[in-house]
């Protein structure tokens, strides 16, 4: 029997591709990756569809409570004709204070320059 | 009857010719002034031109256009500053609040500098020459530090005079309320009484404070002097600071005098 052995040395050696299986593990955590994100987006777009726009609280002040307004009584004088002429003497008094301007411009002085300046 | 209507129909008739014929006076005198101006402006023009071009060419017939132009000038720059005094006398002539004896020594400062033009521009007429010329133009320099002088001494009168026809409403409203308050002494409680005696007494201390900036303004509106355009202007401005304070003081005083009317108004 002629049992041909084949030498060791004979042996055709196996082309072994040592990056094949670090390319599906890349693969596999892509698609993961693709996943969680479209799993975020669908939550981001749902949660935007369907929650009720909120609606703002108006926050309502309280009036204060109008202080009572003291009553004022007329004075005897009030009436006089002697008062609604000091009245009448302030209101023109006023009145010449606000239409007084001190600070006429029409009155500057002329700004010469007097040096003939012939050389 | 028929006399009185008669008259008071004159007097009005008087008062709307007057009136309006006294503003437009000082306006008028404004006009002139700005009419002056210009051309005074145009006259240096042609004066700085001439001018350059004589330093340029020293020709014969530069020098006797440059002499004509700078005559020219030097006559319209009088014009222009008499036109300006006449406008500060003018509105001196309007004025209602300065005493006779103030008017009087404005008056004089405007009369003394407008003689001294009318006398400088008889020397003007009788340039021959650019150097004449150069000397007519030396004596008003020389000059013009009392003429600058004396045209912000009257600017800060009219000041014045505003400022005292203000006082004298102060004075009228400040003692109408003493008299009501001496012939109703007692209508109001010792302690309102008390306060409004205070009032007034402050009143019077306010006026008090104007009297005296009023008083210094016008010492030192009296001593005003400087060498030089640039030193009266300084002094000018803080005239015019302390006229800004004395009208201050009346203001002050005119707020007081409506509180106290409020008061008055009121029994409580």
């Amino acid at each position: 029997m002629d049992t041909a052995e084949t030498p060791i040395s004979q042996i055709p050696e196996v082309a072994t591709d040592s990056t094949a299986p670090v390319s599906k593990k890349k693969d596999i955590w892509i698609i993961a990756g693709a996943v969680v994100l479209a799993g975020i987006i669908t939550l981001i777009t749902m949660k935007s569809l369907f929650t009720t726009p909120k609606i703002p609280t108006v926050q309502t002040q309280e009036t204060p409570t109008p202080s009572p307004t003291p009553v004022r009584i007329l004075s005897a004088i009030a009436s006089q004709s002697a008062f609604l002429a000091l009245e009448e003497a302030y209101s023109s008094f006023s009145a010449s204070l606000t239409a007084t301007n001190l600070d006429d411009p029409s009155l500057s002085p002329p700004v010469l320059d007097l040096p003939l300046g012939f050389r | 009857m028929k006399r009185f209507f008669s008259f008071l129909l004159v007097s009005l008739v008087l008062l709307v010719l007057l009136v309006p014929q006294s503003k437009a006076t000082s306006e008028r005198a404004y006009q002139d002034y700005l009419y002056q101006f210009d051309l005074y402006r145009q006259k240096f023009s042609d004066f700085t031109i001439t001018k350059n071009e004589y330093e340029k060419f020293n020709s014969l017939s530069s020098q006797t256009t440059a002499l004509t132009n700078t005559s020219a000038m030097l006559a319209q720059r009088d014009q222009l500053l008499r036109a300006y005094l006449l406008l500060l006398n003018e509105k001196l002539n309007e004025d209602r609040g300065l005493i006779d004896t103030q008017k009087v020594t404005y008056r004089a400062l405007t009369g003394n500098e407008i003689s001294f033009l009318d006398q400088h521009s008889t020397l003007v007429q009788s340039i021959g020459s650019l150097d004449d010329a150069g000397d007519v133009s030396r004596s008003l320099e020389s000059h013009y530090a009392i003429l600058g002088a004396s045209m912000r001494q009257v600017i800060i009168g009219v000041s014045l005079g505003q400022l005292a026809l203000l006082a004298r409403q102060y004075d009228t409203a400040l003692a109408d309320a003493k008299a009501l308050l001496t012939t109703n002494r007692g209508a109001f409680g010792p302690q309102k009484q008390a306060t409004v005696d205070r009032w007034i007494l402050q009143i019077s201390n306010t006026r008090s404070l104007y009297q005296q900036k009023i008083d210094s303004i016008n010492t030192k509106n009296a001593q005003l002097k400087g060498s030089s355009i640039e030193t009266l202007d300084d002094l000018f401005g803080e005239l015019k600071r302390d006229l800004g304070q004395a009208k201050q003081y009346l203001m002050e005083g005119n707020r007081f005098i409506g509180e106290l009317i409020e008061a008055l108004r009121y029994q409580n």
